[in-house]
């Protein structure tokens, strides 16, 4: 018999989950129940659900779990096993079935010792390489060279540009290539076809688009989750416009004491990769400043007074019908 | 229903009209007179009351857009219009002397609407000067402590209007009260 628990599952989610537990039976190659979070083979984390998942992360994983993330959209995250909201028969079954047939290899559940740096080894969470934005973030050569098939992508770090070859896919879908699948080479010459090339444009749009696609909901290791984030300025239009949550995170990251990603979660339903994904890129075009809150007294308890107070009930209705009849 | 405004201001010349007509689904109602000023070098009539057009929503609520006449002299229908009003869009023309300047004139007439609601600016007319960067346009907005958005725009293009429209909605739900 394996078990499976949950994290951050909405309670109509968790119900959900454990009645088709319930109903599936025989047609699980194993035999699966639902139990609480702590000691079970699986766990299925609702990655929309931030605050859950960073709690997770810091108290509640352990390596012997199989992490099955949970999401409303399709999420590029180096996971093993993913399923799409809402729950659906077949697909669990197909996950819990991958899950049984795996080889458990000598570290099984009943011998694995808890270990200290127990997120080196989550593996949606970590892996050696670390995800695209924090390599951009941290790069210290004067190119990055990202290629995936015939396209390649060079990043001139010192001089804020990049150039493309073989431009075959537009940049962002470029970036949604998996990761597996995306060599990414630091160096300090341009490379093979590189060289005296004059089509050289602003790296904003790549590094904009490398944090939004390529953070796998993490936010970067120089940004501190308990911070308040706010934007100096606001995203180019041609980056944000085809999105009301990029639209939204703007508003919201442009209040006068910044935002936490409580505030964030509280205030609007964006998931939280999207967020995590708007901020790293906004760290990583430049425009993000960040205000750390556990240094000042009572910041955590108290709202900022000079922020206004949330939009009134009766306008949310008249703001959303207000854009759907714009509808960028 | 209570009558829903936005308001778009601006130097003359910036494109409120234009930007009124790009969006609004019905022909704008304008109260154009010929211009007897410096300006008839640039346009031959200007606004001296207000534009209107709208925009329906799915349960039949109107949106009103009502354009302001430029010039600082037909300031109390500045003060006319913005009653009730949702928000207000600051059209600023690049091609003009001292755009920044021109900025803060609006800023300053607006001062207590925008305290009460949002702001965005829409920065026209850059194909005849780069200048000022948005950089500097920004700088003039710290002082309000919140960032309100400062974006290009083609007032003659549909898509660039519902983005001015769509960040301010964005603003006042989610940056203002």
């Amino acid at each position: 018999m394996r078990t499976i628990s949950s994290v951050g599952l909405s309670q109509k989610d968790e119900n959900v989950l454990k009645a088709l537990l319930d109903l599936l039976g025989a047609r699980t190659r194993e035999a699966w129940h639902y139990a609480p979070a702590g000691t079970t083979d699986a766990v299925i984390l609702d990655t929309d659900n931030r605050d859950a998942l960073a709690q997770w992360l810091a108290h509640g994983h352990d390596r012997t779990l199989t992490p099955i993330a949970y999401a409303s959209a399709p999420i590029d995250l180096p996971v093993e096993h993913r399923l799409t909201k809402p729950f659906r028969a077949a697909d669990l079954i197909a996950v819990l079935n991958t899950i049984s047939s795996r080889d458990t290899g000598p570290e099984s559940a009943e011998t694995a010792e808890p270990r200290e740096d127990a997120e080196a080894d989550i593996p949606f969470l970590s892996g050696a390489i670390p995800p695209l934005a924090q390599q951009v973030a941290e790069c210290r050569t004067r190119y990055l060279r990202l290629s995936s098939a015939r396209q390649t992508v060079l990043l001139d770090c010192a001089n804020k540009r990049f150039a493309m070859k073989h431009p075959e896919l537009p940049l962002r879908e470029f970036l949604r290539t998996a990761p597996d699948q995306l060599d990414v080479v630091a160096c300090d010459q341009p490379g093979a076809g590189f060289e005296g090339i004059d089509s050289w444009q602003s790296d904003t749009p790549l590094r904009w688009w490398i944090g939004v696609e390529c953070s796998s909901a993490r936010l970067l290791r120089s940004l501190d989750s308990s911070s308040r984030f706010k934007i100096l300025r606001w995203p180019e239009p041609g980056l944000i416009k085809h999105s009301q949550h990029y639209l939204s995170l703007s508003a919201l990251l442009s209040r006068k004491s910044g935002v936490t990603l409580a505030e964030i979660a509280s205030a609007s339903s964006i998931a939280a990769d999207v967020v995590t994904g708007f901020i790293n890129a906004a760290s990583l075009t430049g425009i993000l400043t960040t205000r750390t809150v556990k240094n000042e007294p009572g910041a955590v308890l108290a709202p900022p007074a000079a922020d206004p107070a949330p939009a009134a009930p009766v306008n949310k209705g008249l703001f959303a019908r207000i854009r759907a009849r714009l509808t960028l | 229903m209570s009558e829903i405004k936005l308001i778009i201001t601006g130097t003359p010349g910036a494109g409120k009209t234009t930007a009124i007509a790009a969006i609004s689904e019905t022909p704008p109602v304008r109260t154009d007179t010929a211009t007897t000023d410096d300006l008839a070098e640039v346009k031959d009539v200007t606004t001296v009351a207000m534009d209107f057009g709208e925009l329906t929503l799915d349960d039949g609520q109107k949106v009103f857009l009502y354009g302001t006449p430029g010039q600082q002299r037909f300031e109390f229908m500045w003060k006319i219009l913005v009653q009730g009003g949702l928000g207000l869009i600051i059209l600023v023309d690049c091609s003009r002397p001292d755009p920044l300047a021109d900025l803060d004139m609006y800023l300053e007439n607006f001062a207590d609407f925008i305290h009460q609601t949002g702001v965005v600016v829409g920065v026209t007319r850059r194909d005849q000067s780069a200048t000022p960067s948005l950089d500097e346009f920004y700088e003039r907005l710290e002082a309000w402590g919140r960032v309100f958005p400062v974006f290009e725009v083609d007032v003659r293009q549909k898509d660039d209007v519902s983005l001015m429209i769509s960040a301010l909605i964005s603003t006042l739900e989610f940056a203002t009260a």
